[in-house]
């Protein structure tokens, strides 16, 4: 049989299961740190036995230039594959475990600023919205920040990081009366009228190198609803 | 919908504010759910040709596809997860 794997004739799953194979609790794992940056961990037992093939999406998310992460003989991240041929082997029995981290911060890479906006048919007083290239004119009853929840780090013992993330089943994003959403109507204008809920958040574009501003339906969870209370004055 | 005032009357002002709003937060996420991300190869040796074959491991999905991420901790957990699976 040709020789094609470090451990030759040695499955890899089998090689998992010798005592070297127990020893690491995983031969790989995600490290999150607190900048937001995630960085693959490779015991010496993962590097001989798998590498990781990212995706155009995956290159993308985690910031890597190269298409493969697989540790080479010195222990740094070169290039695998040669045309269609293996061009490193990993790192020689013993080596200390490694962790490539990912260039980017992928907190927000996707998305900046998401906001969450009331949108309507009434004639409002119309809101200018100004882009780098362009401006437009709303009806927008409302718009708001969209919480954060940002996890809480603490260490438990030198090795071990805990990270607690608390989420919130409903936003509750306005509560009273006493808003800087205030607008004038009359009792015809008010005959009938939409209301649209809108999530709004600022993406990267590639070939701009600018965010842009980008409006879609607020995505609900299956089975939930949102309420909006609407206070009317007689003046 | 439901009105705590009578009928509004015509060529009448009124103001209108909101006076509360509640959402559940959104199922968008922070990473792109369903779009896979990377996929778990056997390691070849030095100078042995890539070929399915040869690479491709032994179990029916090696792909991570992130499923349920909002936060970037949800994704390492999810990561994780499927590394402990292999």
């Amino acid at each position: 049989m040709e020789d094609h794997f470090l451990y030759a004739n040695n499955d890899w799953h089998t090689y998992g299961k010798t005592d070297a194979g127990y020893a690491a609790a995983s031969h790989i794992k995600i490290i999150f740190r607190s900048d937001g940056k995630l960085g693959f961990k490779y015991t010496h037992v993962g590097s001989a036995l798998f590498v990781l093939h990212l995706t155009e999406e995956g290159q993308r998310v985690f910031g890597f230039d190269n298409r493969y992460i697989a540790p080479d003989e010195n222990s740094k991240m070169h290039l695998y594959l040669d045309g269609n041929y293996v061009r490193n082997d990993p790192p020689p029995e013993g080596a200390e475990s490694v962790v490539f981290v990912s260039p980017n911060s992928i907190y927000s890479h996707n998305e900046y600023r998401p906001e969450i906006a009331i949108m309507t048919s009434l004639p409002l007083i119309p809101y200018v919205d100004v882009q780098e290239s362009s401006a437009a004119t709303k009806r927008q009853l409302a718009s708001y920040r969209y919480p954060q929840n940002p996890a809480a780090f603490s260490y438990r013992e030198t090795m071990f990081k805990q990270v607690i993330e608390n989420t919130r089943s409903y936003y509750h994003l306005e509560n009273g009366s006493k808003t800087h959403n205030v607008f004038f109507l009359t009792g015809t204008q008010l005959q009938n009228f939409h209301i649209r809920l809108l999530s709004r958040k600022y993406v990267y574009n590639e070939n701009s190198k600018l965010f842009d501003m980008k409006e879609s339906p607020y995505l609900l969870p299956d089975e939930s609803l949102w309420t909006l209370g609407i206070k009317l004055k007689t003046l | 919908m439901y009105k705590s005032l009578p009928t509004l009357n015509e060529n009448t002002r009124y103001s209108l504010s909101i006076e509360y709003l509640v959402v559940p937060p959104s199922t968008e996420g922070v990473v792109l759910n369903q779009t896979p991300l990377f996929t778990v190869e056997r390691r070849l040796r030095k100078g042995v040709e890539y070929k399915e074959e040869h690479y491709a491991m032994p179990i029916d999905n090696a792909t991570f596809t992130p499923s349920q991420c909002r936060t970037v901790g949800q994704l390492a957990f999810e990561v994780n997860y499927f590394f402990r699976k292999l």
